[in-house]
């Protein structure tokens, strides 16, 4: 029993000597391309949060308190961004993410406040810059 | 209580204690990255669990032994000890998760600073704890949670593509995906699997049936709560990996946090809708929570031969009950740092698959022992479960760091 649990624990030991080793595998824009999917999702988010308080599935105080939270995680995502490693290559994509992040921010501020969806949203085309930008940023195969 | 009606609770009971924040979040996840693909994996670790639960609480109603006392005897102090503390390491991570998730649905509701909530959660779940005999404290979380069964409505009513959610039964690897893409799939594949196989059931399983004073009579009861309950229950965390796969990866959103799970529910049933998933999933996550604090110090009472359980008074079990106090608080400590309660729950899944095959061998060990266990010790079926699970628990605790890693911590 004790050889088994030694042989358990070399095993976990072995998992993390490969994991360090993981590193070189990474590919350069992997940190920058998580994060724009990070807003990606976040901008979809808003868009639905939005459609369903215009439909009045979700009550105004309901929408004030998930725009509070969601806007925490945009916050979360947007330093994220800046600390992200963005090769050359990749700059546009990184100011598109930093532009659609800061107009996140300014939507979601504002559902916070007024619990109330506009009529006209910019969201729709705001996600499809955002996943744009995150394919561009895909690796090759 | 009559023994159908007992069954019949118990069986409720499993299966709205079936889900807890961990196991929301992959399934979810699962879904949205890799469509119905991965449901063979929730199939696969409701397997496991139901084999090593009811081998769990087998040896507790026949020898009134629970996990941590076996792993002392059979794995030695030093080896054992190890186990012990990665088990509470794990425990103080889900517990965290868990009051992490009930701070922000309590924010979802009444808005107010996050930080109050988790203030709040400790408080309540202490004297809940404290004040509530162990069988409610099960019933009252468990029934709660079924309140989630209406992610199966919304699933329903939003018509996913039946078949190819059929054909997520059967496992396939990622077709024409980079090595990234495989290497995510097998991740979240871990993943889900160690959140439904989650260690700290097993642990609390086997000490509730000793709370619950279970005999050898109680077998069948054992074997009937356990299949039937975790069937159902799994039921419910293969509806997430459908509502995934069918609602948010079309939406483009990957969901990670309660509130983004409940916007499918609101979605097909409105404000009902909302209320419900709400309130299922403050049951799901607030009994995981108490499970969780309460696996830790059972966990630590067992392993030092102190005395312990909810079913003895409080003065009876000083240390035991300190121990609960102090895991509790120390998970809420930990959501107060300010980390981000979701990354908590990445972590703590993580964590529990290295300590499954820690906690399951000398299990397994004891249930097969017929000098131990007699008459009920494992037949071939849970003798060739067990082993099949441990090896493949074993593998998925190799693979785990590397692919936590590999993966960018799951994201991609």
């Amino acid at each position: 029993m004790r050889i088994s649990f030694r042989l358990a624990f070399l095993l976990l030991a072995g998992g993390c000597v490969a994991a360090q080793a993981g590193g070189a595998l990474d590919d350069e824009a992997a940190e920058l391309r998580i994060a724009v999917g990070l807003l990606r999702s976040q901008a979809s988010e808003l868009a639905l949060l939005e459609q369903q308080a215009q439909r009045g599935q979700v009550p105004p105080r309901y929408v004030r308190a998930h725009a509070s939270q969601l806007l925490q995680a945009v916050e979360r995502a947007g330093k994220q961004l800046s600390q992200a490693r963005t090769p050359l290559s990749a700059r546009p994509q990184a100011e598109l993410a930093q532009a659609a992040a800061r107009e996140l921010t300014g939507e979601l501020t504002r559902l916070r406040s007024s619990g109330r969806a506009q009529e006209a949203s910019s969201r729709p085309s705001l996600r499809a810059r955002l996943q744009q930008a995150e394919q561009a940023l895909q690796p090759a195969s | 209580m009559g023994k159908a009606a007992e069954v019949f609770l118990g069986i409720l009971t499993a299966m709205g204690g079936f889900v807890e924040i961990g196991e929301l979040v992959f399934t979810l996840t699962a879904g949205t990255r890799f469509g119905y693909r991965l449901l063979w994996v929730c199939v696969l670790g409701t397997v496991g669990i139901m084999a090593y639960c009811e081998m769990a609480g087998r040896v507790a109603a026949v020898r009134g032994r629970p996990v941590f006392s076996l792993v002392r005897e059979r794995a030695g102090f030093a080896a054992g000890a190890v186990t012990l503390v990665a088990s509470l390491v794990v425990s103080l991570l889900t517990c965290a998760a868990e009051i992490g998730g009930i701070a922000l649905l309590w924010q979802l509701v009444s808005d107010g600073p996050f930080r109050l909530f988790v203030l709040l959660a400790f408080a309540a779940f202490a004297i809940v704890v404290w004040v509530v005999p162990f069988q409610w404290i099960e019933r009252v979380f468990g029934l709660g949670g079924l309140m989630m069964i209406v992610f199966a409505v919304a699933l329903v009513s939003i018509g996913p593509d039946w078949s190819e959610m059929a054909r997520g039964f059967v496992p396939r690897a990622t077709s024409g995906g980079s090595s990234r893409d495989t290497l995510l799939y097998a991740y979240v594949a871990v993943a889900l699997m160690s959140s439904i196989m989650l260690p700290y059931e097993t642990y609390f399983y086997a000490s509730g049936g000793i709370e619950d004073d279970w005999k050898p009579q109680d077998v069948t009861l054992n074997r009937v709560v356990v299949l039937a309950g975790f069937g159902l229950g799994a039921l419910l965390s293969m509806v997430l990996v459908g509502l995934g796969a069918s609602f948010f990866a079309p939406h483009g959103i990957d969901p990670q946090a309660p509130a983004t799970a409940a916007l499918a529910a609101s979605d097909a049933l409105g404000r009902t809708g909302l209320a419900f998933a709400l309130g299922g999933m403050f049951f799901a996550f607030g009994g995981a929570a108490i499970e969780t604090c309460l696996s830790g110090a059972y966990n630590l009472a067992q392993f030092a031969g102190w005395p312990w359980g909810k079913h003895l008074q409080q003065r009876e079990t000083p240390r035991f009950t300190l121990a609960w106090i102090v895991l509790l608080l120390l998970a809420a400590l930990l959501v107060l740092t300010g980390i981000d309660p979701v990354q908590v729950v990445e972590y703590s899944i993580v964590a529990s698959v290295v300590v499954l095959p820690l906690s399951y061998f000398p299990l397994l060990m004891v249930a097969k022992d017929r000098h131990i266990m007699g008459s009920h010790a494992n037949g071939w079926l849970s003798n060739v479960l067990g082993w099949f699970y441990l090896v493949l628990v074993t593998l998925a605790a190799a693979a785990a760091l590397p692919l936590f890693f590999l993966t960018h911590e799951g994201q991609g």
